[in-house]
């Protein structure tokens, strides 16, 4: 079955071409696995991962701010209501008792004063909580119970401010409400309450961000994505000033779009749902105002593992291919074809070489040298591997299941060169077909690239994706190796089961045919 | 005598009228049978079906009693085969690939093949790609009988050979044939064939039109002689005579006779008297009665596509 002399001539005659071409592809597999080893590929990852954490962050800020404002702005316009109310019965009943109308004003004036302030605590909170289902010792309740009533920072009977320390602490010398009541039924007041909720607000959110406490807890939700205290610092979200930049300026936006399209009312559209749109449109994060696959694929960069998908399905899957391809179309036409079409064949049947000897020989040596090839692919990438500091989910035996895989893909393609070498006489034509049909495979893989999932969706073309439906390499899976699945199991067997076959029909066919020789 | 090729209606069809047809072919242990045949005739592809390569279409071709296409294997080992067409392995020098040949026969001693190399004046050591023709043919022969093998199968061997080397490699045949090796060789010269072969085959459009042994064209029952005379009257005295003329050429007094070897004395005898300018033997040779054979055949044929 088996020709030494055969053997030894097949290894003379493309041994030359072996120990090129591997030693190219061994080349540059140590090029793409030291350079892209360290650390360019996960520079740009971070970079892009560092964006988004940061808009993401910044965009919440900005819809907390809104929320507060609203809320807050809500209960002082509650506030004034109560208080108008109130001070209009309690103005009329000193009036009534005799009290004369200068000492009236400011009676009434403080009692109604008391009276919104306790509403405010007694029956607007309480109610405000219910209708937004919070439960009364919620964190979300606490929260609006500081917004509402840090924003009025009640007068106590003192004199002082409940919570003037709390703005000092941070600079902040602010406006006192009390001071507004006197123009409380001018046309102007509404701007002028507006204007004090949102100083108000966007000192209590900074207030408020930037404490210890809640720096401390914010990083531990963040952790999971990879964000430290540094980073989180470089982004400026534990410094007071920025917070209150971010939040005021995110209030002003908000109040001069909803002043300017509650003005300019379109048909259908209510006071609520252009608020409920300004607000979506302010507070957009960096993923939601992105187009919906962009976003998707800027969150799936996040979680890519960049070197392990360049070694696994860029070099092994396709670069790396190339070489050994060229090899395969060559040397599988030389091994039979190509000595059919010259006639040496002649000079090795006329030696009682039986042609199957001939085809298993030729075919052991085909298969061998692709074998022995990936042998060395395997040592140098293990090599690099361990010479490279990166982070990645790679580790010795994935990088044995992509180089037995890649030598799979390359026996099951030069099966199909061995049968077009065995079944013409014509080294062009088996060339054509054989080596026609590989390449194709490549190229198809290639183009199939731009629509594999592995790409990010931000620069994936879904059409391209049918290539993959037509070549064999699709049948390697790296992403499959590197995720730890086992799908490539089955398609390992298909590829190697598939070689077999075409090397068997191709020695068949070499057997039963007429030789020109 | 064994017979060690025998072609029994063998058929080899291309389409198109191409291909060998019927072929009937015996040829017996250290004999030595030449094939003949124009370009495109079907030598090669019988040669082919021998050496197994090709199937045949029907009818079979036995070497030592194995039918080639089943059995070629066992006995390849065999034959000596120079291919019509030349071309060699993929390696580097003609010592490389004499080496590695030597290697697939279990040729051990490289003796023999070193005297042909030098009977031959090859340099071995030439590049196979730069080699011209004629080395790469004596290359081949080399090659091939360097096994020392029973059989030769030689096709169209000395083509690309200068006239020298083909007298050499006619010699190194000339031996082997000595030894007692049954030769098949083709050959579109039938000088060649007629100096070294026993019998020499025709093959004419894929069929055999002939077999003729070679002893019989070098000693035919009758010979031609042409005769030249001075005189006028011996002309015309010696024409009256009863000789079978094939050939009459007034103008030179000259006229060509075929008689059988019994004759020639009479000959002599009446030309004793006469004034005779010359007188030379016509050698009759292979190309002539092919042609005489072809002639009649295709005349033949023509009459009997006219029927």
């Amino acid at each position: 079955m088996f020709s030494k002399s055969l053997f030894k001539q097949s290894c003379k005659a493309n041994g030359m071409m072996w120990l090129i071409i591997t030693v190219a592809v061994c080349f540059m597999l140590s090029c793409v696995m030291l350079i892209s080893g360290r650390g360019d590929i996960s520079t740009t990852k971070d970079a892009i991962q560092n964006t988004i954490i940061d808009g993401e962050i910044e965009s919440s800020l900005q819809k907390r701010a809104l929320n507060q404002y609203e809320i807050g702005n809500d209960a002082m316009k509650h506030f004034d209501e109560a208080f108008i109310a109130s001070y209009t019965t309690a103005y009329t009943n000193a009036l009534q008792s005799g009290v004369p109308a200068e000492r009236a004003a400011p009676a009434a004036s403080m009692a109604a004063y008391a009276e919104a302030a306790a509403d405010l605590q007694n029956t607007y909170y309480p109610q405000l909580i219910d209708s937004l289902g919070y439960k009364a010792d919620s964190d979300e309740a606490k929260e609006v119970q500081g917004v509402i009533f840090y924003t009025l920072n009640h007068m106590q009977e003192d004199g002082s401010y409940l919570f003037d320390a709390f703005y000092e602490e941070h600079g902040e010398v602010l406006a006192h409400y009390t001071d507004l009541l006197s123009t409380i039924t001018e046309r102007t007041h509404a701007d002028e309450r507006e204007k004090y909720v949102m100083d108000h607000v966007s000192a209590f959110l900074a207030g408020n961000m930037s404490s210890k406490e809640n720096v401390e807890k914010n990083l531990d939700a963040l952790s999971d994505y990879g964000v430290t205290e540094e980073m989180y610092a470089d982004f400026g979200y534990s410094d007071y000033a920025t917070l209150k930049n971010l939040s005021g300026a995110a209030i002003v936006d908000y109040r001069a779009n909803l002043e300017y399209r509650l003005d300019n009312l379109k048909d259908g559209e209510s006071e609520e749902s252009v608020r409920s749109e300004l607000k979506q449109e302010v507070t957009n994060s960096l993923l939601a105002s992105l187009p919906e696959e962009v976003a998707d694929a800027l969150d799936e960069i996040g979680q890519m593992d960049m070197y392990g998908i360049l070694v696994g399905s860029i070099f092994f899957k396709m670069a790396g291919l190339l070489l050994p391809i060229i090899y395969m179309i060559m040397t599988s036409n030389a091994l039979i074809a190509g000595q059919v079409d010259s006639g040496s064949m002649a000079y090795i049947l006329s030696t009682s070489t039986k042609r199957r000897t001939v085809t298993f020989t030729q075919g052991i040596y085909l298969a061998g040298s692709l074998f022995l090839m990936f042998v060395c692919t395997t040592i140098t990438s293990i090599i690099c591997l361990n010479s490279v500091d990166v982070f990645t989910t790679l580790n010795n035996e994935k990088l044995l299941l992509l180089n037995l895989g890649a030598f799979l893909v390359m026996f099951a393609m030069s099966g199909i060169c061995f049968l077009t070498s065995c079944w013409f006489d014509r080294s062009k034509r088996a060339m054509a077909l054989g080596g026609g049909l590989s390449m194709f495979f490549l190229v198809a893989t290639m183009l199939g690239l731009f629509g594999s999932p592995i790409l990010p969706s931000i620069i994936r073309m879904d059409a391209l994706n049918n290539f993959n439906y037509c070549s064999i390499i699709t049948l390697f899976d790296p992403i499959s190796i590197l995720d730890g699945t086992t799908d490539y199991l089955w398609e390992f067997g298909i590829l190697a089961v598939g070689g077999i076959i075409c090397y068997i029909i191709g020695a068949i066919r070499f057997r039963k045919k007429d030789l020109p020789l | 005598m064994n017979t060690v090729i025998e072609a029994k209606k063998l058929t080899k069809d291309y389409g198109d009228g191409r291909g060998v047809f019927d072929i009937d072919l015996r040829i017996g242990q250290g004999e030595m049978v030449g094939f003949a045949g124009t370009n495109g005739s079907g030598k090669t592809t019988t040669i082919r079906q021998i050496m197994g390569f090709v199937k045949p279409t029907s009818g079979s071709v036995c070497v030592n009693g194995l039918e080639a296409w089943k059995h070629s294997s066992e006995y390849v080992r065999k034959i000596g085969y120079v291919p019509g067409e030349i071309a060699f392995p993929d390696l580097k020098t003609g010592t490389a690939f004499l080496r590695s040949q030597a290697d697939f026969l279990g040729v051990k001693d490289l003796s023999y093949a070193q005297e042909l190399i030098e009977r031959l004046q090859l340099d071995p050591n030439a590049s196979l790609k730069r080699m011209s023709k004629g080395m790469k043919q004596k290359t081949a022969i080399v090659a091939a009988l360097m096994g020392n093998p029973d059989i030769l199968l030689l096709d169209e061997p000395t083509t690309g050979l200068d006239p020298l080397m083909r007298c050499a490699f006619l010699d190194i045949i000339r031996e082997q044939h000595a030894l007692g090796k049954t030769i098949f060789m083709s050959s579109h010269m039938f000088e060649e064939l007629e100096t070294t072969c026993d019998r020499v085959a025709l093959i004419v459009n894929g069929k055999i039109a002939d077999i003729v042994s070679v002893e019989d064209i070098r000693n035919p029952k009758y010979r031609e002689y042409k005769i030249e005379f001075n005189q006028k009257k011996d002309y015309e005295a010696f024409k009256s005579l009863h000789y079978q003329i094939v050939r009459d050429q007034p103008k030179y007094q000259q006229v060509t006779v075929s008689l059988f070897s019994e004759e020639l004395d009479g000959l002599f005898r009446d030309l004793s008297s006469m004034d005779v300018r010359f007188i030379a033997e016509v050698r009759y040779n292979l190309e002539k009665y092919f042609r005489n054979r072809l002639g009649s055949s295709q005349e033949k044929e023509i009459e009997e596509n006219v029927q």
